[in-house]
């Protein structure tokens, strides 16, 4: 009996391990080799404080999740600059390094002998210290994890962590400081891992650096990974079959010398099996997903054929875009002075000087390699300048990282779209509504009311969005299914959520046939009735003639003519340079 | 100063085997942007069936042959029967790279279940003391060097001067365009396995004549096959082997002031220390698609 409890309690602190990794991994896609330190960290902590100061184990819990959280801050801070590869390297360094230390450090943790004699838990006076009494700690502590990761990942900070899984540019682009949540999401999983430390050392009363090394952070992976990531049940599933898998080897009959092989080659095997037939695990992705539909409306316009945007509701529409009432500022919107761009040898942007006013639709065109789309990229913030100033309503944004300059009232749209194609329509939508309380950890759990008040808003917004270009009842579609003009739209939709005053949109007409063209171009030459500004990458110059009121050609890198599309269509030194000889 | 110069020296030998980790990891991750975990496993597969070789009566010169073959051979099937496989069903790097891993840990553990965790030695090298003055080091030493140089030298030839060579640059710069002018890109996938199995073969097999052979080494090589990669840059494999000799050079130096139990920790802090100043590694000039 004490052995089924035994493998019970197993499985919690690898539930608790695997939820917390899963934060990391699943949902962010970030391939942390580490999380084996930060259970080793919170193991650690607990134990020292307990047998050289006899604290109470909560505080010993609590002390490990501060010491882990820092030492993943610390990581997190230079690692999560860098790309995925190097990601998993720096992480795999991280957790050698904190296994040398464990070894090494012989005064703190008695190196390879590891501690003994961690004082088993009590709890108002009680101790805890048969495997019958764990029980109900382990359970409780297991649900509270678990509730406290289906909070996070059903919040809008967790439809951020989907969002830059599925494309992190993208992601930043719609004004969500990439970074930041990288970070916070790596200092949540290790300081929840650390929990399952705290609790793994008062349960064994005896660790040692050999729990701890690059073995068991794959045995996290394999619970997450054949659980199934991103899911909320996933890990639970994931310890369940892996621990049984694990104790179920010990009663076959192999010697004892080659069990701890066998266990490995299981794991391999496993690995390798889940990810050529079933990478997405066990319980794949959605299973999990809360079957809710909130803010569900009653769409009963006629869909007619084709895509409609239904221009012919201006209240509705008002309410969208409440700025019309914004006063236009005396000078331009936009200013670029003297901006340049290379790359190696290559001017890309070439001392480019360029206003934009507000309220105007400005198209820019010129031969592909003209700099069109690297513009765009300086501009909203993705590229620095190398030279020269971007001024936004007077303010200085030429060094401003890509989300701030969103924050700002710039948006862009990407000629690939890079919508997030495995979330919903809907999601897609609402991951772009600027300053959502949600997206801050602590008032998810602080402030739920105004969390999901705030919540509710936004998405009656989102659908006022969806309605505006006709996906209204697409809403809870998945992106990646939808038609390529549908995407299209739903671009648009994401981009006009952010709230942005001045519209950057790259090729919106390119793969798009003219009946739907028809239907789409009036919306976007509406947006100026609300107050916004547009400016348009395009070759297609039907579209150019009938939408824009001013044309920029551009040329390596250099503006070379501006005017009205009559002025620049008739002149015909620019037709040879768009069209050759 | 004698200190010194023998210091050098042995950063210089653990040095050659880093460059040639390094370089060989290096070349498939250029050109096939998979972060092949299992090289790990390439390393112990060449350095026991080496042993085994040996064991079946074989002299040291076919015996390695033999196991560099074999290390070869498993190098290009794990690309022609995994990596391939999941690729063409769209699989996301994590899913190559976690299946990588449980390549890794079958292999080393089949291996441990097969030949027992303790070290393999090799026999029939007989190895000579050389003292220049107060610095001694021997004949292994010496030929890990000269055997990194050589390769390293063949490894730059065949890719600036020979045709096939050329082609596989082409794909390490650009991929679709290689397809696109008529280059076999998935052939030559498996001809940078290959190759890349084919330098790291050699480096098992001296690393066993030096300290035997023991199943946990495949982790070890993964890791200092993909460290010197990063702090030399992705993208230059002269950066990998540069790098491979630095961190050689700094562990070894490093034992002098800290102790030996720490050295392991003295290539991670390498690491660390140069992503940190420069994040495209020390001569990477990899400007990586998914980007804008």
């Amino acid at each position: 009996m004490d052995y089924l409890l035994h493998i019970f309690i197993m499985i919690a602190i690898y539930a608790i391990l695997g939820l917390s990794f899963n934060l990391i991994l699943g949902y962010t896609g970030l391939i942390a080799m580490c999380h084996a330190a930060f259970f080793a960290i919170g193991a650690y902590t607990s134990a020292l404080l307990g047998t050289h100061f006899g604290t109470h184990f909560l505080i010993g819990i609590a002390a490990g999740m501060v010491v882990s959280g820092v030492i993943s801050l610390l990581v997190a801070i230079p690692a999560i600059r860098v790309r995925d590869e190097y990601l998993i390297v720096t992480t795999l360094a991280l957790l050698m390094i904190v296994y040398t230390v464990l070894m090494n450090w012989i005064d703190l943790t008695r190196g390879a002998s590891g501690l003994s004699g961690i004082p088993r838990p009590s709890l108002f006076g009680y101790r805890i210290s048969s495997p019958m009494a764990f029980i109900p700690l382990m359970f409780g502590f297991t649900l509270l994890v678990f509730l406290a990761c289906w909070r996070i990942v059903y919040s809008p900070f967790g439809r951020v962590l989907r969002a830059i899984r599925e494309d992190e540019v993208a992601t930043e682009s719609l004004g969500k400081d990439v970074r930041a949540f990288k970070i916070w999401v790596f200092v949540t999983g290790g300081a929840l891992a650390a929990i399952a430390g705290s609790l793994f050392a008062h349960y064994m009363t005896y660790i040692s650096p050999a729990n701890f090394t690059i073995n068991d952070t794959i045995l996290i992976f394999a619970v997450v990974i054949i659980g199934g990531t991103a899911n909320a049940w996933g890990p639970v599933v994931g310890a369940i079959i892996l621990v049984s898998v694990m104790e179920a080897l010990r009663f076959m009959e192999i010697s004892p010398v080659i069990v701890g092989f066998t266990r490995q080659i299981a794991y391999g095997a496993i690995l390798i099996f889940f990810m050529c037939f079933r990478p997405h695990g066990f319980l794949g992705e959605f299973a999990a997903r809360p079957p809710k539909n909130g803010g569900k409306r009653n769409f009963s316009f006629p869909r007619e054929e084709g895509i409609s945007p239904r221009a012919d509701e201006p209240r509705r529409a008002r309410e969208l875009f409440p700025q019309e009432s914004v006063s236009r500022p005396a000078g331009a919107l936009l200013r670029l002075k003297g901006v340049n761009k290379n790359f190696g040898g290559l001017k890309a942007v070439n001392d480019c000087t360029l206003d934009l006013a507000q309220g105007k639709i400005v198209g820019l065109i010129g031969p592909n390699g003209a700099g069109k789309t690297t513009l765009f990229n300086v501009v909203t913030g993705f590229y620095p300048p190398d030279s020269g100033s971007v001024t936004f309503s007077e303010k200085d944004i030429s060094s401003l990282p890509a989300h701030r300059i969103t924050h700002l009232g710039i948006a862009r749209s990407f000629q690939d779209l890079r919508l997030f194609r495995n979330m919903t329509v809907l999601d897609n939508v609402l991951v772009a509504r600027p300053r959502q309380t949600g997206e801050n950890l602590f008032w998810i759990f602080i402030r739920p009311g105004s969390v999901s008040r705030e919540e509710k808003e936004n998405r009656e917004k989102a659908m006022a969005f969806l309605e505006f270009v006709g996906l209204a009842d697409q809403a809870g579609e998945l992106a990646g299914n939808l038609s390529f003009a549908e995407q299209k739209l739903l671009s648009l939709a994401r981009l006009l959520a952010t709230e942005a005053r001045l519209i950057l949109l790259d090729e919106p007409a390119s793969g798009l046939d003219s009946k739907v063209m028809e239907n789409l171009f009036p919306l976007v030459k509406d947006l100026v009735k609300f107050g916004k500004t547009i400016c348009i990458v395009e070759h297609n110059m039907e579209v150019i003639r009938s939408m824009v009121d001013e044309i920029v050609f551009l040329n390596e890198g250099k503006v070379l003519a501006r005017g009205t599309p009559e002025q620049i269509m008739k002149a015909p030194e620019l037709a040879e340079i768009y069209f050759g000889g | 100063m004698d200190l010194f110069v023998q210091l050098t020296i042995n950063g210089l030998t653990l040095g050659s085997i880093y460059l040639l980790l390094g370089i060989s990891w290096g070349l498939i991750f250029a050109v096939t942007r998979t972060f092949h975990f299992a090289h790990g496993a390439t390393f112990v597969v060449a350095a026991y069936f080496t042993y085994l070789f040996q064991q079946w009566g074989q002299p040291l010169i076919f015996a390695a042959f033999g196991g560099i073959c074999c290390a070869a051979l498993f190098g290009v099937a794990t690309e022609g029967l995994l990596y391939r496989y999941l690729r063409r069903a769209f699989a996301t790097p994590l899913v190559i790279f976690i299946a990588a891993l449980g390549i890794l840990i079958t292999v080393e553990n089949l291996i441990a279940m097969g030949f027992g965790t303790d070290a393999k030695p090799l026999e029939g090298f007989p190895v000579r003391v050389i003292k220049i003055g107060r610095v001694g080091f021997n004949n292994l030493h010496v030929v890990m060097f000269v055997t990194a140089g050589v390769l390293f030298a063949a490894l730059m030839l065949y890719l600036h001067r020979t045709k096939t060579g050329k082609a596989l640059r082409a794909v390490i710069s650009n991929p679709e365009m290689a397809e696109v002018i008529g280059i076999d890109v998935r052939k030559y996938f498996l001809i940078a396995f290959g190759l890349g199995s084919l330098l790291v073969a050699p480096a098992a097999v001296l690393v066993t004549i030096e300290r035997g052979a023991t199943p946990d080494l495949g982790h070890w090589a993964i890791l200092y096959s993909f460290m010197p990669v990063i702090i030399g840059g992705i993208g230059s494999l002269p950066g990998a082997a540069l790098a491979g000799i630095i961190v050689g050079l700094a562990e070894s130096i490093g034992i002098w002031k800290i102790s030996s139990q720490w050295q392991v920790g003295i290539a991670f802090v390498v690491l660390v220390a140069v992503l940190l100043l420069k994040p495209t590694g020390l001569f990477g000039f990899r400007v990586y698609r998914g980007k804008i």
